[in-house]
């Protein structure tokens, strides 16, 4: 009998442990069926499980309606308005993140493009000006090429109109340097490139001016308008050039920076022009020639 | 085009957020303001609260606890706030220590007023207090818990055990001091928040 009391006695001290986690349904099945197997023996526990539910609902109760909790109702319009606001003026993360991804595509493969016009440009340019102090060297200086020039007149006829009075208009400036001496004019072939060659003498120097054609294809972005003069050293030679939409034009000599430069700049207008009027006349010839052809 | 698409998902979004999330409001701003006890700061807090779970709004799960959700969120905002003003409340050892020192389980006392039990409620230790809140006010698993105040669970079910016979034992105290508490022989050695002593027979 004794021995029964105390077991009844510890299932009610578990009961008083377990009794929250069973009002909350956080126990396990097997915890759960002790409990109410219990419950249905003992009286004591009952009224003090009711007691813990009453406890439970006053509490809840209380804490929902206490007049100093409850949220203003006014308070409550104006953050619904603002949050509104929020909800329907925002952007979507996806939607900006997907702008961003765009910007950063875009930007990458334009500086690609640049990257990879500016390598080739480079690359040309030095192809290009090692032909020209080549050219410089065997042809105005050492007389060693081993293809013998031609009359600038004829080259004109045969492959390039721009060659046609060449030379007057290196010589038409009266902005050359004083003192400037025209050697000789021809044009030539260096390394299977094709000059129109005007040899000049200054202060002792041999000066090259080189006019080659450079084929439209290599020369993206042109709009027709010649390109500010730019100087190098190659070789102990000083160059210096500019472009039109398909030639080339190079000062090259043994002279100072200053002094190489100063004849290009001097005939960069005639010369520029001379060329571009070629290469208009050279189009117009071009379209007659298809046109004629499609008839 | 596209505009229009945005257009839309955004107010399909709103009226999701207004017919899942705004409906807890008062019960985030009952929290709230029993936690900060300013109505300006916690009417803040509920505001910036809504703000942050509008804003990840789509990484709420549909069909799951939403009120569970939202308060996690205010206790992550609230937790930022506090350090960012560097308050930081550290649980001391003491309180946790108080709840041990309560030896005896008296019975739960009836016939009190809800006010009464909010009174009781107010004199724990607020990291018992808040517990015993989001459980048995606001309805949360202990998980739910866990995840809300950034504890193990193990942490929570010990704090839930302890604030509740803390709860019954200031209010047996209290039954017994009118003269209302349970016809049963209880001696109850409680030690009260401020650490004093008291012996409560009914």
């Amino acid at each position: 009998m004794l021995e029964d009391m105390e077991r009844n006695q510890m299932q009610c001290r578990d009961f008083r442990e377990f009794a929250d986690s069973y009002l909350s349904d956080e126990l396990l099945v097997e915890t759960n069926h002790e409990v109410i197997k219990h419950l249905e023996t003992c009286t004591d526990c009952r009224r003090e499980l009711a007691a813990r539910r009453d406890l439970r609902r006053k509490l809840r109760s209380g804490f929902e309606s206490a007049p100093d909790l409850q949220l203003r109702k006014e308070v409550a319009g104006t953050a619904t308005a603002q949050l509104r606001d929020v909800a329907l003026s925002r952007a979507p993360l996806s939607a900006a993140r997907y702008m961003a991804i765009a910007a950063s595509l875009l930007i990458v493969a334009a500086l690609g493009f640049i990257v990879v016009q500016q390598r080739w440009r480079v690359q040309r340019s030095a192809v290009l000006t090692a032909s020209v102090v080549g050219d410089h060297r065997d042809c105005a200086l050492n007389h060693r090429l081993d293809e013998r020039p031609i009359d600038l007149h004829e080259a004109g006829s045969k492959y390039d109109r721009a060659y046609i009075n060449l030379v007057n208009a290196v010589m038409s400036e009266d902005r050359l340097p004083a003192g400037v001496e025209l050697v000789d004019a021809h044009s030539c072939v260096f390394k299977r490139r094709r000059f129109g060659h005007v040899i000049l003498k200054y202060h002792g120097q041999v000066v090259s001016v080189l006019v080659t054609d450079i084929e439209a294809q290599d020369h993206p972005g042109s709009t027709g308008v010649t390109e500010a003069i730019a100087d190098a050293q190659l070789d102990d030679f000083r160059l210096a050039y500019f472009e039109t939409r398909r030639h080339a034009v190079f000062v090259v000599s043994g002279l100072s920076d200053a002094e190489n430069l100063s004849i290009a700049q001097a005939i960069e207008p005639s010369v520029s022009r001379h060329i571009m009027d070629a290469e208009r006349i050279a189009d117009v010839r071009l379209k007659t020639y298809s046109q004629t052809d499609k008839l | 085009m596209f505009r229009f698409r945005r257009a839309k998902a955004r107010r399909e979004e709103w009226a999701s957020f207004e017919n899942e999330a705004l409906p807890h409001r008062a019960d985030l701003y009952r929290m709230a303001k029993w936690l900060l006890g300013d109505r300006d700061q916690a009417e803040d807090l509920v505001q910036e609260t809504l703000l942050e779970a509008l804003r990840s709004f789509h990484r709420f799960e549909k069909g799951t606890n939403c009120r569970a959700w939202l308060i996690k969120i205010m206790y992550h905002t609230l937790s930022k706030k506090r350090r960012s003003e560097n308050r930081l409340r550290v649980v001391s050892d003491s309180e946790e220590q108080i709840a041990e020192t309560v030896a005896f389980e008296p019975p739960t006392p009836e016939n009190l007023t809800e006010q009464e039990v909010l009174d009781a409620l107010k004199s724990l230790p607020q990291q018992f207090q808040e517990v015993v809140i989001l459980s048995d006010v606001e309805d949360m698993t202990y998980k739910e818990i866990a995840e809300a105040l950034s504890i193990p669970t193990g942490t929570v079910m010990s704090r839930l055990h302890r604030g509740r016979r803390l709860l019954r034992a200031e209010l047996a105290v209290y039954a017994n001091s009118l003269g209302i508490g349970r016809r049963t022989e209880v001696r109850a050695t409680h030690a009260g928040r401020h650490g004093e002593e008291s012996d409560a027979v009914s």
